[in-house]
């Protein structure tokens, strides 16, 4: 049904070329020695890929039990402060999980292996929640008040079953990020019993001249990963579409205080207990210290806001842009996984999420092989570099998200505009993205937020190396621990007033 | 003789192991109007879809004579939730390439009673309101063959019969062919189209 | 949507920069290092490049940056915070011969034979230890194996940074299969492991432990950071007293292109000045030139405490083999 033939499928090849395809290549060769280091796999290996396994399937569970109910209760009931939480909900995915970590072991003295598992699945439990969220306002008024008519119980099941694709989406990303990051399970290590977990190995493979061998030593997990997505994508292609223009709204309910008892305990979880901790590190000093809480604390805000000024900038530049490039193209992609099935779908769908499977650094490296020559300078030094590769790395974050959207926009919609004659863009832009904006929207900023966290390759690409990411864990090795936390709160602060902002001038404007 | 506008040979089309036309023939002068009866889950919807080119089929041979002037009416319509009215009329008319799109959108609303709602969007318009432009946006194509998939299958037997009044209404401003798709005797009847049965993904007369 | 556009198209606009008249690549903590080299910048009125490092991911950095970009080098300077990985550049081919006249006056140890590059400002490998309370603590890395010492110490994991190196050398003076033998044994004897160095200084000013292992800079700011602590300089020797010196070091890369600055830059960096500038910074770095009046609180090497001549290229031979044996020791 889709052919090559249109422009706009060209666009989106060759944009995913630059982007994604052409930095992973050598990684991609080095793919072929895998039944060589296959011959290198021991028990020790295998240990810890099984611990890396088991403490990303439990966190993604935890992000699960934290971010479904919440998900679903702000996204289909009215109950006091649930315009509160809403505000502060996205602001957890705006903590680098290390924060979150560090954050959760001063309150708690927490650590280990179970410590690790919890922190993220704090940190990314507004992924499932954000996702509901999304998906109940598409839900159709009709169907789900006709189930509530019958009974408040078959209600609810039909909001989890609506819900559930959101959810395990969600889910499955807190798996995938889970088990690709070492800094949180190696931070919970050191304060307590050392463990290590897969990715530590990857990275200590890295460490070595021949980047491509933490490429090839991180292929089980990508194996994993994309597996987890494969199942998932059927999923979210069939989508409960509804045909009514109606959408159901919020509602009141009995037992409103619980509901929001209940937002508030998780919230504070996610977001109140961090925010706060971090507060009190930005002042936190020794007993012979002379300067007081307060003097402390504000030198590290100015320290943060003086010399981390331009790097956010820059940050906030490249971010940007891949997250425009995103909103862009994720559409494109979304429309064309909707028209593909089988054999084709699976292998354009592993095209598309290995730069977000194979390890940063690797990608980072890729960048360098291929675009560090004499006649592309101007480009290798310039942010389209750093944007460019957010782009190619982030994109199935988007792409699944407006997969998502599509899968539950009426067949007959799309249906009618090809019997019309529109074109793919037309269908693409005119129609889908103006329908299903917001869920462009999310998955452009959330592409911005990880954008935002990005360390590894940004170490390694000129514009990107002074950027918010390179400063604060600079800072955190080099033991700056109150201008770490000042500088990643004025970080989340400032990313986070424009969504106050929207909130205040709608609140006031209706 | 007039050449066929459709032509359906040996049309056969399964899902998985599910056969659901088995070699169908059938043919479509130009004006022709036809209604296709038959069970739910027979295959109806299936072979307006093949006949669009939004389905592929397994085998045999579907040609259609103004494959760009073939359009369809859905059973829940397929408006286009973020465009008013107006622009759903304009995008449809320039996309098939017709001049002057927005006088004749203009002019189509005002011929079927809609032009209040030119500026709305389908979420704050009526049932009947969005079946009116359903059909003027099929129409504004100047559509050589128009599908019409359970039109009325949504609606009680009150706005069943207002739903007949409209399509007559109309299908009088146009000299398109039709295959009105139905599980309902008394809509074809009431149309005075002649009636074919799909059975067994077969079409029989009759 | 369109409002965010145009926002989005503004950051396009200004994102187009002019390329630097300096690229220097810095591995030094940017809060020390940055005010250096943009007091640089201003005498000379240029637009420096720099990028700097992060060791807390473990990454492999700009040492492996430098070797992945040299078929088009983007820098001119390395200013690495340790040596090893200088003198790995060097047996790569990717440096350059480049004697910095304000050298003149730092031991010839620290300095390379063919003067591929200058060691300066330097830190040293020490335990830092609680004096709020009573603490018996190693004075010797043999006192590691005495579990008296050890349950109350801890120690960064030998996988990166100065651990690594320190480690390495350790190989380098015994054997693999002896410095694997003391793992097992400090373990057994009760001592812990940290991610980094950093983190062990972290966890002795939580009260988690009394001592630990770890470099001057760490220790200094924890003392800035108002922590009753202290430093001993361990000694390290193998027949011979000694602390464990490593100095930052500096080096032009080959294939720069700003060449004539680059030479500026070095100058500028290793001059009794700058070590001094580094030497009041919160990490305290130990100058090495001759003769320099030590900040209060610095304790000059071979006066003040017995230093180790490191045989650093050999040091540096050894690193990749020891980084290969520590992560099977301890990733797990």
């Amino acid at each position: 049904m889709i052919t090559i033939k249109s422009p706009w499928l060209w666009l989106l090849a060759i944009v995913s070329l630059l982007c994604a395809w052409l930095p992973l290549m050598p990684s991609i060769v080095a793919f072929f020695d895998f039944p060589q280091w296959l011959g290198t796999l021991d028990s020790r290996l295998l240990l810890l890929l099984w611990r890396s396994i088991w403490m990303s399937s439990a966190a993604a569970i935890g992000a699960l039990i934290l971010g479904w109910p919440l998900g679903l209760f702000l996204g289909r009931y009215r109950f006091p402060l649930r315009s509160t939480y809403l505000l502060f909900l996205p602001l957890s995915l705006m903590l680098p999980p290390l924060m979150v970590a560090q954050a959760w072991h001063g309150l708690t003295g927490m650590n280990g292996v179970w410590a690790s598992v919890f922190s993220f699945a704090c940190c990314y439990a507004p992924l499932p929640a954000l996702l509901v969220i999304r998906s109940l306002s598409k839900q159709s008024s009709a169907s789900y008040d006709a189930a509530r008519m019958v009974s408040g119980g078959l209600g609810l099941r039909l909001l989890i079953s609506h819900t559930r694709s959101a959810a395990f989406v969600g889910a499955a990303f807190c798996f995938i990020f889970s088990i690709g990051d070492f800094a949180v399970p190696d931070y919970f290590a050191t304060v307590g019993d050392l463990f290590h977990v897969y990715s530590s190995e990857v990275f200590s493979n890295s460490r070595n001249s021949d980047f491509t061998a933490g490429a090839v030593s991180s292929l089980p997990l990508i194996i994993i990963s994309l597996a987890m997505l494969l199942g998932l994508l059927p999923w979210l292609k069939n989508q409960q579409q509804h045909t009514s223009q109606q959408c159901a709204q919020p509602h009141t309910v009995k037992h409103s205080m619980s509901l929001s008892m209940f937002c508030l305990g998780v919230t504070t979880v996610l977001v109140f207990a961090i925010i706060g901790r971090m507060y009190f590190e930005t002042g936190m000093r020794g007993p012979l210290a002379t300067s007081s809480w307060l003097q402390t604390s504000s030198k590290a805000f100015a320290d943060a806001f003086s010399l981390g000024r331009s790097d956010m900038i820059r940050t906030f530049q490249f971010a940007s842009i891949g997250a425009l490039i995103c909103m862009v193209v994720a559409p494109l992609w979304a429309f064309v996984f909707h028209y593909s099935s089988g054999l084709k779908r699976n292998l354009l769908f592993v095209i598309l999420v290995m730069p977000m499977l194979v390890p940063s650094l690797s990608l980072g490296f890729g960048s360098i092989v291929v675009f560090n020559q004499p006649y592309l300078d101007v480009f290798y030094n310039s942010i389209w570099l750093p944007a460019m590769l957010i782009a190619g790395r982030f994109m199935p974050i988007a792409v699944l998200i407006c997969i998502n959207a599509f899968g539950s926009q009426a067949a007959a919609v799309d249906n009618s505009a090809k019997l019309h004659g529109l074109s793919i863009g037309q269908r693409v832009y005119a129609l889908f993205v103006r329908n299903n904006w917001r869920a462009c929207l999310l998955g452009g900023a959330l592409v911005f937020v990880f954008a935002m966290r990005e360390l590894d390759f940004a170490i390694l690409l000129p514009a990107a190396n002074q950027s918010t990411a390179v400063r604060y864990y600079n800072a955190l090795h080099f033991s700056r621990d109150n201008f770490v936390a000042a500088f990643g709160l004025s970080i989340c602060f400032i990313l986070f007033l424009p969504v106050m902002l929207h909130s205040w001038l709608s609140k006031n404007s209706s | 003789m007039t050449q066929p506008i459709l032509n359906i040979q040996q049309l056969c089309k399964s899902f998985g192991e599910q056969p659901v036309l088995r070699g169908l023939d059938m043919q479509l002068k130009a004006g022709q109007r036809i209604a296709i009866l038959g069970e739910s889950g027979c295959g109806k919807s299936t072979l307006l879809r093949v006949i669009s080119g939004l389905e592929e089929y397994d085998s045999g041979q579907v040609t259609l004579e103004h494959p760009r002037r073939c359009l369809m009416v859905f059973q829940d319509l397929g408006l286009w939730p973020s465009h008013t009215s107006m622009q759903q009329l304009v995008m449809a008319a320039k996309a098939s390439k017709i001049d002057d799109a927005a006088a004749k959108a203009k002019r189509l609303l005002e011929q079927l009673r809609i032009s209040h709602i030119a500026d709305r969007k389908p979420a704050t318009i009526s049932g009947g309101e969005a079946r009116r432009l359903a059909f003027a946006r099929v129409l504004i194509c100047q559509p050589k063959l128009i599908l019409l998939d359970e039109a009325f299958s949504s609606l009680d037997s009150d706005n069943r019969q207002k739903g007949i009044e409209l399509l007559q209404e109309v299908l009088g401003l146009s000299s398109a062919a039709v295959i009105m798709v139905t599980h309902n005797q008394d809509d074809a009847t009431q149309l005075g189209f002649p009636v074919f049965n799909l059975v067994d993904g077969q079409l029989l007369a009759r | 949507m369109s409002k965010i556009y145009s926002i989005i198209c503004i950051l396009l606009l200004g994102a187009c920069s002019k390329p630097a008249d300096l690229v220097i690549y810095c591995s030094l903590d940017q809060d020390l290092s940055e005010q250096i080299i943009r007091d640089f910048e201003e005498q000379h009125d240029i637009d420096i490049n720099v990028q700097f490092d992060v060791e807390r991911n473990k990454t492999v950095g700009l040492v492996s940056r430098i070797i992945a970009e040299a078929k088009n080098p983007q820098a001119d300077v390395f200013w690495n915070n340790e040596i090893a990985h200088t003198i790995r550049l060097k047996s790569l081919g990717l440096t350059t011969p480049y004697a910095p006249a304000t050298a003149e006056g730092i031991p010839a140890i620290f300095i390379d034979a063919d003067n591929h590059y200058t060691g300066f400002a330097a830190r040293a490998r020490v335990i830092m230890y609680r004096t709020d309370i009573e603490v018996n603590y190693p004075k010797h890395l043999n006192d590691f194996l005495n579990s008296e010492y050890a349950e109350n110490g801890v120690m960064a994991q030998p996988l990166t940074g100065t651990t690594l190196s320190n480690f390495a050398y350790l190989i380098q003076q015994s054997s693999t299969a002896e410095v694997v033998q003391w793992f097992d044994d400090v373990k057994s004897a009760g001592l812990g492991f940290s991610a980094g160095n950093a983190d062990a200084m972290r966890r002795v000013c939580a009260g988690d432990y009394d001592w630990c292992f770890t470099d001057t800079d760490d220790a200094a700011k924890a003392v800035a950071n108002g922590y009753a602590v202290d430093i001993h300089y361990l000694d390290q020797g193998i027949g011979k007293s000694g602390a464990m010196l490593i100095p930052n070091s500096i080096c032009l890369i080959d294939g720069a292109q700003q060449n004539e600055m680059a030479k500026k830059f070095i100058d500028y960096v290793v001059s009794a000045e700058s070590e001094l500038r580094l030497a009041n910074s919160t990490s305290a770095q130990i100058p090495l030139h001759r003769g320099i009046t030590m900040p209060d609180g610095i304790q000059l090497p071979n006066r003040d405490y017995p230093v180790l001549d490191i045989p650093w290229a050999a040091v540096a031979a050894e690193l990749d083999g020891a980084a290969s044996t520590f992560q099977e020791l301890f990733v797990r």
